[in-house]
């Protein structure tokens, strides 16, 4: 008898399992409920008494792929034990951005009094063509004697989540990349500066400024129509630190392992003459115990690379610092939309 | 009387030789001092001396070797890079200390026992600014044999090799300067072995002149000559050689056909025809001296075997070698006995001795046939 409980359990709790929404829950049943919607063809089962429960994730089945400017048809079956007023909502974040309160993302909002009875409401609505494509997310919430809202806990009810996609609509513009250290390693709070400006405008403006996670990792998504926007992207600023021993311990390792290569030039390479040496190795020890102030040499501290220069420098083994200089800043323009970036700082005197 | 001013002018040229090769010896080891410092003071320097000495084989011990430093130029060094080489067919991957005092250091060290050489680096870590790398012993490479090593050819420790490694040295602000590399010899060498042979003619007569040849040999059949020396006065041939004991079997060698006659006198030739008749009694010496035609013990035949040398002039018998060689022990069997002992000590004409290894020094016996009186060889 506990198995069995604990098998309706377990398969009520997989029903309920949240979305990446905001959560959204009945948390009373006596008179009324959902018994099922059917949304662009595809339909999803309610409840099917009084008791709930009063939510419902069926983002694993997607509604089917939704047309920019497509006319859908959403369908709800209502039940109740009584002559009661019932509020109904849907919301889908048309834009994409994983908040379903933006303008134009409640499609509609409705109610009626539902008697004794099962009651079956139909709606049309349009998809509007500058919505965004990819993926979406939807919700409908009916509550009972009080208009919805979108997060949160209430009275009597039912909440559904669904997933879909939207194509032939515009894209919205975004762009992603990473920061790699010397060993292809990401590196956390590199610091990005993101600018956009309509395709008619000649100057940017900030959009956002945003640092790199823990896997060097960055992320751009804008509500901006990527034909109608241009962007560029700033990295500028990077914090130099001083080098560790455990550094000059392990360019010290590559020396006489003879496994020097071309982006040793950059950042073993410290007083700057274009020998790999132990003398590099001492003025690592020497700059931690400050007995020396600085480098000799005049080698950037830090040099960043594109993901293309980079490429070659990983891969060669001669000295390509007169070929491949690197950059102490990074702007890129008009950047295509959904592109990736990649790339790679050296710092003198770190490994990685 | 003249012979009294004769032995005395003996004693003062025997002091005097003693002189000349306590001298020797002192010059020997002068020149023999290890070669430890830079040759010049253009550049500090990493040094190999010219010779260094191999653990015996047997001990299963690495042989160490010094890498010595040295900077004579007033400017101050804080780091170095080097690669040395070292016989990979003779020994394993070498490990490598450092062996200066400075503890403030990163010393590391990558073999390539294929290659057979190491590239070494060492590194200040201190914030001691007015440090400078303190010159002599800096590391030490202990090299373990090889398994099949048979105390065979060993090429010298070389600081230069197939797959080159440049040196530096690192100044105070961090720069390269060049490190000089010298290579004294690097030379190794068998462990050193030094050995005493004394030849006696009795207790108190040392013989002189006697060519003594030290050999070898791996497997006590074959054996090598190493070195030949004549005695001295004191009856001593010194020998300083490098030889691996654990591994050679070593002993001394005297070959036949030394030329006794200053030996014998037409007194000897009286002394053995009284021997013969009865009119002296012979010891057990005299039963060798007193019997050079070595038949029939001492007869008429051995006086006249000596009275006919001297009257031919002649520089040997026609049958007989001069000298016979007896261990210490066999001599003093044969010292102390009133009989002939020479059927079971015959003794050698050829003397080759027991073997000497892990010995220092051997005293050894011969006695000429015919010099009954014993004058000896001197």
């Amino acid at each position: 008898m506990r198995k069995l409980l604990y098998l309706v359990l377990l398969l009520t709790g997989t029903l309920q399992a949240q979305s990446p929404l905001c959560p959204s829950t009945s948390t009373n049943f006596c008179c009324e409920y959902v018994a099922g919607i059917t949304i662009n063809g595809q339909s999803y089962a309610g409840n099917t008494g009084f008791t709930g429960p009063g939510y419902y994730d069926y983002t694993g089945t997607p509604v089917p792929t939704i047309q920019a400017g497509q006319n859908i048809q959403i369908s709800y079956t209502v039940r109740t034990n009584g002559n009661y007023n019932q509020y109904f909502k849907l919301w889908i974040d048309f834009n994409g951005n994983g908040v379903l309160s933006d303008p134009g993302e409640l499609v509609f909002s409705d109610n009626a009094v539902v008697p004794n009875t099962t009651q079956t409401f139909n709606r049309t609505f349009t998809v509007p063509t500058t919505v965004f494509n990819g993926e979406i997310y939807m919700r409908f919430i009916m509550v009972y004697s009080s208009s919805p809202t979108l997060c949160g806990n209430y009275a009597y009810g039912n909440t559904f989540d669904f997933k879909s996609g939207v194509t032939g609509a515009v894209d919205p513009f975004n762009f992603s990349g990473h920061v790699y250290n010397s060993e292809g390693i990401g590196i956390q709070n590199i610091p990005l500066e993101v600018y956009y400006k309509t395709t008619t405008e000649s100057t940017y403006a900030l959009y956002t400024t945003l640092s790199t996670n823990e896997v060097g990792e960055f992320e751009v998504t804008t509500t901006l129509n990527a034909d109608s926007y241009n962007f560029k992207v700033v990295i500028q600023s990077i914090t130099y630190t001083q080098p560790t021993t455990s550094d000059a311990q392990s360019f010290n390792l590559k020396l006489i392992q003879e496994d020097l290569n071309s982006k040793d030039y950059y950042r073993m390479d410290v007083n700057g003459n274009r020998l790999l040496t132990v003398s590099d190795i001492y003025s690592i020890y020497a700059k931690i115990n400050n007995n020396i102030a600085d480098f000799q040499g005049t080698d950037p501290d830090y040099r960043i690379f594109t993901s293309t220069e980079w490429s070659v420098i990983n891969s060669s083994t001669s000295d390509l610092t007169s070929t491949y200089i690197g950059v102490a800043s990074v702007t890129i323009e008009d950047i295509p939309n959904g592109q990736t970036y990649d790339f790679y700082v050296v710092r003198k005197g770190h490994r990685n | 009387m003249l012979k009294a001013l004769v032995f005395i002018s003996k004693l003062k040229l025997k002091k005097m030789k003693k002189l000349l090769l306590a001298l020797s010896t002192v010059l020997v080891t002068t020149f023999a001092a290890a070669q430890t410092t830079a040759p010049d003071a253009t550049k500090p320097y990493l040094i190999f001396d010219a010779t260094y000495d191999l653990q015996p084989v047997g001990t299963g011990n690495p042989t160490d070797v010094v890498i010595y430093y040295d900077n004579q130029t007033g400017t101050a060094n804080k780091a170095l890079q080097f690669r040395f080489w070292y016989d990979a067919g003779v020994f394993d991957a070498p490990t490598i200390t450092y062996t200066g005092a400075e503890t403030n250091n990163y010393f590391q060290y990558n073999v390539n026992d294929t290659e057979g050489n190491a590239t070494v680096t060492w590194v200040y870590t201190g914030n001691d600014s007015n440090f400078d790398i303190a010159a002599g012993s800096m590391f030490n490479v202990a090299l373990p044999f090889d398994a099949g090593f048979n105390n065979g050819v060993i090429t010298n420790m070389s600081f230069t090799g197939a797959t080159a490694f440049p040196a530096y040295g690192t100044l105070s602000n961090g720069t390269d300067t060049e490190l000089g590399l010298q290579n004294y010899g690097g030379v190794l060498q068998e462990p050193p072995f030094n050995f005493t042979a004394t030849i006696l003619n009795s207790a108190d007569n040392p013989a002189e002149a006697i060519p003594v040849i030290l050999q070898k040999s791996a497997d006590g059949t074959t054996w090598t000559n190493l070195q030949t020396v004549n005695t001295t006065v004191t009856g001593q041939a010194v020998f300083e050689d490098n030889l691996d004991q654990s591994y050679w079997q070593i002993r001394v060698k005297i070959n036949s056909g030394l030329d006794a006659s200053s030996a014998l006198s037409t007194a000897d030739a009286n002394m053995i025809a009284q021997l013969a008749i009865g009119l002296q009694t012979p010891t057990g010496i005299q039963y060798y001296t007193a019997n050079p035609n070595q038949a029939n013990s001492i007869t008429a035949a051995d006086s006249f075997t000596v009275f006919n040398r001297l009257a031919q002039n002649a520089n040997s018998y026609p049958n007989n070698p001069d000298v016979l060689f007896f261990t210490a022990a066999q001599y003093t069997t044969i010292l102390n006995s009133n009989t002939d002992q020479s059927s079971t000590i015959p003794g050698l004409s050829t003397f080759t001795s027991p073997l000497i290894n892990n010995t220092t020094s051997g005293t050894y016996y011969m006695l000429v046939l015919g010099d009954a009186n014993g004058t000896g060889l001197n």
